[in-house]
This record gives C-alpha cells, structure tokens and sequence, in this order.
C-alpha cells in the first residue's frame, strides 16, 4: 500500500507538468526533436553501420530542432522571437519581438524551454571535445555541427529576454518619471493647486 | 522570411510558418541559379536552410558511388568523402566570404554564404548526373564526355552566379581578387565529383 501510494506521488508530477503547460505540443515537439537527435547520436551505430545515413539523420533531427525552437515553441512558450534583417548597406541587424502580456506563459513552460536551451550547447560542447580526444573526427563534425545551431538559438534568444526586460523597464521607468513630473509640476503651480495635485497623485 | 507586422507572427499558426518558410526557401534557389538575377536583392532575407539542404544531396551523393566505383572493397571510403565534401562547401563558402569582407565588401556574412550555398545548386545538378552515368560503369568517350560537359557547365553557372553577386558588393577594383576564391571552391567540388563518378 505504501508503494502503491509513492507511484500514485511519482507519476502525479508528470501528468500535471503537461497540463499546466500551455501548449504541450509544443512542448513535447520542443523536447523531442533535442532527444531523438541525442539517442540516433548515442545508439545510431546500433541500428545503422553507416556513418552517413547516421549523420544525416542527427544532422536533420537537429536542423527541425532549431527551426522548431525559433519560430514555434519560442513565441508558444515564452512569447519571444527573434531574427536578423540585412540593412542596404550590407550591415546586420537583429531584430528582437516579445510578448506584451507575460500572464499567459505558464513556468512549466518557461523553465522545461530555458532548462533544455541551455542544457543542447553544454551537452554538444562536453560530446565535441570527448570525440576530439578519441580521434572520432567524422562524429567531431556533427557535434560542431550540433553546437553551432544550438547556440545559436541560445544566444538569440538569450539577447531576446534582454532586450523584452530592457523594454519593460524603460516603460517602468518612464511612468514613474512621468509621475514625478506630474508632482514637481504641481508644486510650482502654486499653494493653492498643490495640495489639490497632491490629492489627486 | 518577409518583413513581419509587429504583432502577428508572434500568433500566426505554426504550418502557416512552415509553408511560409518552404515557399521561399524554393524561391530562392529558384531564383538565384537563373542567370541575370540581383541576387542582392533576392537574397536580403537570407537563410542558411537552402545551403544545408544542398550541401546534405551533394555530399550523400558523392559519397553514394564508394563501393561500386572503386572497387577497392572498402565500404568506409563514404564517411570521409562525406565529412570532406561537407567540410569543404562550408568553410570554403567561409572562407570566399571572409575574403569578400575583408577586401572592403558591404556584404553581411550570413548573407553572402547564403548566396555561395545556394549557388551549389548547379553543381549539385551535375553530381547527381554524373553519379548516375558513373553508375553505369560505361567507359566510352562519350561518357567521359558527358560528365566533363556536365560539370563544366555547372562549375560556369555556378560561378558566374556567384561572382555575378559578389561584383555588385565590392569595389571593382577588387572584383578580381573576391572573384579568384569564388572559381577557385567551385572547381574544387567540381573536382571531386570528376573522380567519384569516374567507372
């Protein structure tokens, strides 16, 4: 009966964490694409001897990775976008959006999306350097491979949170100065007026 | 990618995105391997999906013909041409553009590798002809003949598609400088689909 009441504890978690999320497709796609390109990487030469049917496999499975994490569960799951426009002139530019409205993102979301994105690099970083050492330099090639484009998703939308809290604080910051105009303002307006604009802040 | 409203890509429905993002990615290569396109133009809104696609058929293909073309019995012979033809579009690609940059070109990097990958597109045309006359283990002139045409005319298109983009950025006093890389990777992969589709 006891174990009977731990399982019912365990499995309870897990059922919920996809109910509390807010788009558990997205979720879920968020997720597997990362792990199913990890298991072909870890048990690829189990089922193929092929080093090229693996490789391509790993290099697709991360490609619809990274497309999924840019333009699907990044908007879905914490409101943020981010990609780059290419001025006249031939000079970059980034371009970050970010949802207004932070009340629909659930923290289920938010933490498995942030959690995952930084756990792709450091994971792909630790396989680089383990094939690097065992001379594996055709796997070497997927692992850079598999670090740039998820660092690469990192990195944008690391900069894509800075620039969403840089906005809402600037917004922060300007009502409040605003507000603190409104007061200087009325105490110079005259006695008074002063104690009526006080009244009314 | 179109230049998006502030609002509504952050609630468009996802296969709208994903037909959205194909269309142009078909667009592009479509485009750029005409000749007499402004490249510059079509490619403002780069994406690298186009040369990672092309660069996956080109080195599968080329990788394809190890253990009935040479005969040598060594099935492992695919990985490295695989991983060499694979590393050698993209830092090549890199390395044009680097180039390109540092002889004063007002070009975006991802920008200009997107155009040097979807420029492959000839190429990757001609591999997968002379893979199948390769295929074919025929050893006539005519043969032969066929597959330097075909690599020839897509090592030209190839090239004159790219130098075509890259005059428009650098001065043209240096045009002959950013333009010798450019020939010089397209025959490299031309090369290399010379000997894999040899009988």
């Amino acid at each position: 009966m006891g174990d009977g009441n731990n399982e019912i504890g365990r499995t309870e978690p897990q059922e919920s964490m996809l109910k509390r999320s807010n788009h558990p497709t997205a979720l879920l796609f968020h997720v597997g694409f990362k792990a199913a390109a990890l298991f072909v990487y870890i048990f690829g030469s189990l089922f193929s001897r092929s080093f090229v049917v693996s490789f391509v496999i790993v290099v697709l499975l991360l490609a619809f990775d990274f497309w999924t994490v840019k333009n699907v569960s990044g908007r879905l799951l914490v409101g943020l976008r981010w990609w780059n426009e290419v001025r006249e002139d031939g000079t970059n530019e980034w371009r970050f959006e970010s949802r207004e409205d932070t009340s629909r993102i659930s923290d289920v979301d938010s933490r498995v999306f942030w959690v995952t994105l930084w756990l792709m690099p450091i994971l792909w970083g630790f396989f680089t350097i383990s094939t690097f050492f065992s001379f594996n330099y055709g796997w070497m090639l997927c692992c850079i491979v598999a670090v740039c484009l998820s660092g690469a998703n990192l990195y944008g939308y690391i900069k894509c949170s800075r620039a969403a809290k840089a906005k809402v604080g600037s917004l922060a910051s300007s009502v409040a100065s605003g507000v603190l105009q409104q007061q200087f303002v009325s105490r110079f307006t005259g006695g008074s007026s002063s104690s009526a604009g006080a009244n009314n802040v | 990618m179109q230049v998006p409203l502030e609002e509504t890509t952050l609630d468009e429905p996802v296969m709208e995105t994903l037909k959205r993002e194909l269309r142009t990615i078909g667009d592009k290569m479509w485009k750029v391997a005409l000749p007499g396109s402004d490249s510059k133009k079509e490619l403002k809104n780069w994406d690298l999906w186009g040369p990672l696609f092309l660069c996956l058929i080109l080195a599968i293909t080329l990788s394809s013909g190890s253990s009935h073309a040479h005969g040598m019995g060594d099935e492992d012979e695919s990985a490295p041409v695989f991983a060499s033809v694979f590393v050698i579009v993209w830092c090549g690609a890199a390395v044009v553009t680097v180039n390109a940059v540092l002889l004063g070109g007002t070009v975006s990097f991802f920008q200009s590798i997107c155009v040097l990958g979807y420029c492959v597109f000839p190429l990757v045309i001609s591999a997968l002809i002379c893979m199948t006359v390769g295929w074919m283990k025929c050893k006539k002139t005519a043969c032969v003949l066929v597959r330097f045409g075909m690599t020839a005319i897509g090592l030209i298109w190839a090239s004159r598609a790219s130098v075509g983009f890259l005059n428009e950025v650098v001065s043209p006093k240096r045009a002959a400088l950013a333009a010798y890389p450019v020939y010089l990777f397209y025959t490299a992969i031309a090369w290399i689909i010379l000997i894999r589709s040899s009988p």
